[in-house]
């Protein structure tokens, strides 16, 4: 039974995903502000349905269809980097096994045979292209390089590049995220890094106390 | 054609897709630490889930009018049609039905197929109190979505839900009323 649920697939738009994932971030921004502000703002005791004019959280501008909430301080707090960062751990964790049934063939033996299934099965089903490049010192240290990542390559600020990096730079710690759960699925700790080299390009510093 | 036929059109040919436990499960993380970080208050789970929803909306919109080319709708019965055969099934692959009008046609039920891409392989966890299945709205999220990007389509609406198979009722059930048509407004500097 359990065979037949994996080995039947379904799709959705990837947009879909896109739209959710680029929601991720102006959504923990409004629930750390929440949750540090929880002795002023009450907390609802009942279904508000949003509308256009209402003001989605306490957060100067904050109203819908606006990306005013990106410019609260709190973006580069760590309430809200740790809680992005959470949000693909817990991702990574469940996706984990059910990429590594479908990778089937691949034999995985060891930490650059995970790599290489991050690289390849994970960013392929995650944003339908492979990781561009994969290096290691073969200490434990592994470069991964998206030349294009998808989820901030929409991003543009009006007030120039600066702040777009700026900006961008908290959506990196989703894929890190995923990163670290899909490795601590396999048991490895890991610590892991994102910098945007030249805009959308990015790489990935994965640190673990592995030699290979 | 029909509508349905030009919806499985765009699907099969013009959309990028990708697998949808994948959706699934990052839509689970988000709604699991949503409860984790209100420590179980579903009502304000249910609001975060509904702001995000209409966010993506306002957005949704204008690619699916680009992707549908649909003209505007002369009834709000047609509107019912276009949401279920062309929105759903561009964005997330599914049909709802539509029923139960009232005598005025200005709202109806939609009603989400099973298995949907939000809930699939999801229980809601059995507790002592069942005050999660009478509060929490697991696919809130959808209503944010119709109601803000039928706000962009100059139509105030209504949108929630009154059934969900997740809570052991028969059926998810959405309720979609339309409260007035809003006035087109022309763009400040513009004639």
């Amino acid at each position: 039974m359990s065979e037949e649920i994996l080995d039947r697939q379904t799709y959705v738009n990837s947009r879909s995903l896109d739209f959710l994932l680029q929601e991720l971030i102006p959504t923990s921004i409004r629930v750390s502000h929440k949750l540090m502000n929880s002795q002023q703002s009450s907390v609802e005791e009942q279904d508000v349905p949003t509308t256009i004019d209402q003001q989605l959280s306490s957060i100067e501008g904050d109203l819908p269809g606006t990306v005013n909430v990106l410019d609260s301080s709190l973006i580069h707090n760590d309430e809200v980097t740790i809680r992005v960062e959470n949000y693909g751990y817990n991702l990574g964790v469940k996706i984990a096994e059910v990429l590594l049934y479908r990778a089937g063939g691949n034999k995985i033996v060891d930490i650059l045979d995970i790599m290489k299934f991050v690289c390849r099965d994970v960013w392929k089903c995650l944003y339908n292209k492979q990781m561009d490049n994969l290096r290691t010192n073969h200490r434990g240290t592994f470069v991964l390089v998206d030349t294009n990542y998808k989820l901030i390559s929409a991003l543009n600020s009006p007030h120039g590049m600066q702040d777009t990096l700026s900006k961008a730079k908290v959506y990196m710690w989703f894929p890190c995220g995923v990163i670290r759960g899909i490795l601590s699925n396999f048991g490895i700790e890991a610590n892991v890094t994102a910098e945007i080299t030249q805009f959308p390009s990015v790489t990935f510093n994965i640190h673990t106390a592995i030699n290979n | 054609m029909s509508r349905k036929a030009v919806g499985d059109d765009i699907w099969k040919n013009n959309v990028e897709k990708i697998n949808s436990e994948l959706f699934t499960l990052t839509y689970g993380s988000v709604v699991a630490q949503l409860c984790r970080d209100f420590n179980n208050n579903y009502h304000e789970v249910n609001n975060q889930l509904d702001k995000m929803g209409y966010n993506i909306g306002l957005r949704l919109i204008e690619e699916f009018l680009a992707k549908t080319g649909v003209r505007r709708c002369q009834t709000f019965k047609e509107t019912s049609e276009v949401i279920s055969k062309l929105g759903f099934k561009i964005f997330l692959n599914i049909q709802p039905t539509i029923e139960n009008w009232s005598a005025d046609g200005k709202s109806c039920s939609l009603i989400l197929p099973e298995p949907n891409p939000l809930t699939e392989f999801v229980e809601l966890p059995i507790t002592a109190d069942d005050k999660i299945a009478k509060e929490l709205w697991y696919s809130q999220i959808l209503c944010g979505v119709l109601r803000g990007a039928l706000q962009m389509v100059q139509l105030d609406c209504d949108v929630q839900f009154v059934k969900d198979v997740l809570r052991g009722d028969d059926r998810t059930e959405l309720r979609l009323k339309l409260n007035k048509i809003l006035k087109d407004e022309v763009p400040a500097g513009e004639d």
